[in-house]
């Protein structure tokens, strides 16, 4: 198959890919109306289909199955040169965990007879998925029997699909396995402790240290063999020297995630061939530890993530977007809410992905089926007419404007510290609920840091906890102050630092040294790091390190329970050689090569929303003064959110009001172009500042005129 | 108790959705007064690691002593109910639960597993106050499951629709055979989601479902204000009758065991 991904759009036989596709199981679905549905469906403005394969429904018994030689609602050959008849692409998703409500999410029953393949928890119980309408125990994919098992139906599948593949066939993609998240069971010391996986723990150990002197030296231990090293059974660490064993079990949690998906892709590759793109799901659409996009991204072909967001989630979907838009190949929502979510939630929500940066979307579920409700096409093949026009209106809007060739404008990157978030993941409370269990039901209106702990570790403050806070102030002051800006995490490469004129990243007492290295490079090369509250003087191992802190001040004095623009943080370090200035300043900029760095000691109190942190407003406009970014498009209401876009045919702007209000705001710092509302032909006309109504939770769009 | 491969079918749309929004409407209005909610307490050993109010799902600061001094800890901080687990105690309840589960275990039968567990950490790593039972009772699978085989008849459906000036607000329907629930679906599954349902449309539908699915179709309809005024009565039973009289409750093939337990549980005679 002859196909590239480039400035984050997928091209098949050098022609772009409009990813915009719906979810359609065929099997549950009678057989007749397969064709009038795809009518229906082609009718929204839909090429792609998106489909389970489900293993357990084709297979009849162990190594029999049954692709339409018995049952027609399972003749997928048949589905397939349907969609190729009706001018439909299809993303195929054959598992082997597919979920879509099925009993043991698409597992065969017969799987779970064999005890020896499940994951293991801390006790060494096997590790049951509480989901009704059966509780099952998640199986281990490290497990050979279990892989052998997964190859035996791919086969299967491979050969009733062979004519079916791109450009013989439909199926343009296949995506491996399903939201992979240790079965949503993210806390790091839940499980895996299978001795598939301690195995495999022993084996991330080695390629991370390389040898044994190495890895006593920051384990400040005496193994002798690899085969002696036990993973940590809880989070038992006392003091910081003892963070990295317990730290690396958090690590290695990403690593067996990626090599579950890694042993899932060698059988695909092996089954269906190499020429075809591969592709995953995160659940969560801000995916960070056991969780790694960029590490995905090194053996898929782009990683996706899932969300189904109400209206008043609105922020928490929004941060994701930036982070996923920022750091993915390919920025797709590979499952976003089409049905159980309130309709007028999904015209808000909807928008804001693509208002964040969003290249590609799968409606689930586009066709409504057994076990779901609420879809625009209903089993029998009827419309629910609102829902139908809304996403007919959506596709047709988001192509004759160009959308998915555009690029948001983001001066600014927040980057978040996948050391710290490890700490925090480890530092969850209620163990084994883990930080997707808060993010269910917490908002981020609640505190960020309502389920980690405040230990120390004898770092002189709770890191985790500390940590936690700061990124939700950071992205709430940015977003209150009306900045443009992207969300990324440490591994961002120099190439993504240097597009950015302004890069903050929180920083503490510890920090990769390699880390802080590449840091200090961006800054050299005329990039303005902000850091802070601490400078770190650590490195991950918890050995002195002072890359960054050989070029920063140590604080003359420090105050707690301070008041920063009339509102309580819990501390700020005031520092008295700053440029110059009379007075202790709590941040100072640093000149370091053709850039600078700026030391922002002020550790926030809790932040969950813009109006905590719209008295910030005139600390951000320091900050990008500093960094030589120039506001514009800032609306005058904290509350209004403002996406600038940039492309072939001029700028798009996308306002947003993610509230339950009308609001009537100024955005200033127009310029000298002038914007035309791209639904209602409104113009908004030029200059330095234009008004802007808007009625609750909805998004207008306006083109350059 | 629960059908393996459950039928869920048909669920419609605004019809759930209103469904969802009864509770609202039967609650009543929030009081302005706000209650403080459940205080949960995440501990170790005698250190205190996260006190939540769990109305507001907010942090609060109390003084912690251990949990023998919860009723201290209550009177002092104003929560009457307090709520302490150890930090592992959730993955204790797992453990203990994880041991005996079975994949193949009716999901009643898992649950209870799982209500097991809980109470083999009561009053070890889970603490309340007040301090409520000295252990949890688990209750018996066989006798839940006897005590529903001896309410509902084999083979029935069960239709609960709330209806607004007769026409369907939102409907369920729970199929019941073989000692399992197998089916849940709405009126959507036989025509639209706001059917007319006055004078015999009710039975026709009822009918229609029957067919569809199969089974005797057990209907209670009720208009919207109906169900209000009596989730909101002082005195139910005889909401439920004025509604019953007045035609605003429906009741169609309601078997004489559940007419006999209704009485039983109010303890009053049928008026003749």
């Amino acid at each position: 198959m002859d196909y590239r991904i480039k400035g984050q759009r997928l091209y098949l036989d050098d022609a772009p890919v409009s990813l915009f596709s719906g979810s359609y199981q065929y099997w549950r679905i009678e057989p007749d109306l397969w064709p009038r549905i795809l009518e229906k469906v082609k009718g929204m403005g839909f090429d792609i289909i998106e489909t389970y394969m489900p293993w357990s429904v084709h297979e009849v018994k162990k190594g029999v199955f049954d692709f339409g030689e018995r049952s027609p609602n399972l003749d997928l050959p048949r589905f397939l040169g349907l969609c190729r008849e009706a001018g439909f692409k299809v993303l195929a998703r054959p598992g082997p965990h597919i979920n879509a409500e099925l009993t043991y999410f698409g597992y065969p029953e017969r799987l779970f007879a064999d005890a020896d393949i499940s994951s293991r928890s801390s006790d060494g119980t096997p590790v049951v998925l509480p989901v009704p309408p059966r509780m099952f125990p998640v199986p281990c994919y490290l497990h050979p029997r279990f892989l052998s098992e997964v190859r035996t139906y791919f086969s299967a599948l491979s050969e009733a699909t062979k004519e079916a593949v791109h450009p013989k066939g439909a199926i343009m993609a296949i995506q491996v396995d399903n939201e992979c998240s240790k079965f949503f069971r993210t806390h790091p010391f839940d499980h895996d402790y299978s001795d598939n996986s301690i195995r495999l723990y022993r084996r991330f150990l080695r390629e991370k240290y390389g040898n044994l002197k190495s890895l006593n030296r920051a384990y400040r231990s005496d193994h002798k063999s690899w085969q002696l090293i036990d993973p940590p059974r809880a989070f038992r660490a006392e003091k910081a020297s003892d963070l990295p064993y317990h730290l690396d079990w958090v690590e290695y949690g990403e690593y067996y995630v990626l090599e579950s998906l890694r042993l899932i892709v060698d059988i695909i590759r092996d089954c269906f061939g190499d020429g075809i793109p591969l592709f995953h799901n995160y659940p969560t659409v801000m995916p960070l530890t056991p969780l790694d996009i960029k590490g995905a991204e090194e053996f898929l072909d782009w990683q996706g993530v899932d969300s189904y967001p109400t209206k008043r989630q609105y922020h928490s979907l929004r941060r994701g977007i930036k982070y996923t838009s920022t750091v993915s190949r390919l920025p797709a929502l590979m499952e976003f809410s089409s049905g159980p979510i309130n309709l007028e939630d999904e015209r808000l929500t909807t928008w804001a992905t693509i208002m964040h940066g969003i290249k590609g979307i799968n409606f689930y579920m586009i066709v409504e089926r057994e076990r779901w409700l609420g879809s625009p096409i209903r089993r029998d093949g009827s419309i629910r007419k609102e829902h139908y026009d809304f996403y007919k209106r959506f596709l047709s809007e988001v192509r004759s404007w160009g959308l998915e060739e555009m690029t948001p404008y983001r001066p600014v990157l927040l980057l978040i510290n996948r050391e710290y978030e490890r700490l925090a993941s480890a530092s969850t409370l209620l163990f084994p609920l883990s930080s997707l269990f808060a993010e269910a039901i917490g908002s981020m209106k609640r505190p960020a840091d309502l389920f980690i702990g405040d230990e120390d570790f004898g770092l002189g403050e709770p890191v985790a906890a500390r940590y936690a806070r700061l990124s939700s102030f950071w992205y709430f002051a940015l977003s209150a102050a009306g900045v443009h800006f992207g969300i990324a995490d440490d591994t961002a490469d120099p190439g993504l630092l240097r597009r950015h004129p302004l890069v903050i990243m929180p920083t503490f007492e510890f920090c990769d040294t390699r880390l802080q290295e590449r840091l200090l490079n961006y800054a050299a090369e005329d990039g303005c790091l902000l850091i802070g509250p601490r400078v770190p003087r650590l490195d991950s191992e918890m050995a002195p390190s002072s890359v960054l802190a050989d070029h920063l001040q140590r604080p003359s004095s420090v105050r707690r329970n301070a008041l920063v623009f009339g509102v309580p943080v819990d501390e700020i370090s005031l520092f008295s050689d700053n440029g110059g200035a009379p007075e202790a300043s709590m941040l100072y900029r640093k000149p370091v090569g053709r850039g600078c760095i700026v030391h922002l000691s002020m550790v926030p109190g809790e932040i969950c929303d813009t109006a905590g942190a719209e008295p910030f407003r005139p600390m951000m406009d320091t900050l990008l003064r500093i960094a030589g970014v120039e506001p514009c498009f800032v609306p005058a209401d904290h509350r209004i959110d403002v996406s600038l876009f940039a492309g072939d045919g001029g700028q798009m702007l996308m306002v947003a009001n993610p509230t339950e209000e009308s609001v009537t705001t100024e955005i200033s710092r127009v310029g000298d172009v002038s914007f035309r509302d791209l639904r209602n032909g409104d113009n908004l006309g030029s200059g330095g500042v234009i008004d802007i109504s808007l009625e609750p939770y909805t998004i207008r769009v306006f083109a350059e005129v | 108790m629960l059908e393996k491969n459950i039928k869920i079918v048909d669920l419609g749309y605004y019809g759930w959705i209103r469904l969802f929004d009864l509770f609202k409407c039967i609650r009543g209005p929030k009081s302005d007064e706000r209650k403080p909610g459940p205080l949960l307490l995440i501990y170790r050993g005698l250190r205190l690691l996260r006190a939540l109010d769990l109305g507001s799902m907010s942090p609060v600061n109390v003084n912690f002593s251990g949990i023998s001094r919860l009723d201290v800890l209550s009177d002092e901080s104003g929560f009457p109910v307090v709520i302490a687990l150890e930090e592992n105690a959730v993955a204790r309840v797992a453990g203990h639960a994880q041991k005996r589960i079975r994949y193949d275990d009716d999901y009643f039968s898992q649950l209870g597993t799982f209500i097991a567990a809980l109470s083999a950490e009561w009053r070890k790593t889970i603490f309340t106050y007040p301090p409520g039972p000295a252990r949890i009772p688990v209750p018996s699978y066989r006798l839940i499951n006897g005590v529903l085989r001896l309410l509902i008849p084999d083979n029935s459906i069960l239709l609960f629709t709330v209806t607004e000036r007769e026409v369907a607000r939102s409907s369920i329907a729970v199929g019941y055979r073989g000692g399992d629930f197998w089916l849940l679906t709405t009126l959507e599954a036989v025509g639209s989601e706001d059917a007319d349902l006055s004078g015999g449309l009710l039975g026709e539908a009822a009918d229609a479902l029957g067919r569809k699915f199969g089974g005797v179709v057990r209907v209670v309809a009720v208009e919207r204000e109906a169900l209000t005024n009596i989730a909101r009565s002082r005195l139910p039973a005889g909401a439920i009758l004025w509604a019953v009289n007045t035609g605003r409750l429906r009741l169609l093939k309601i078997p004489w065991r559940w007419k006999v337990l209704f009485w039983g549980l109010i303890g009053v005679r049928p008026a003749r």
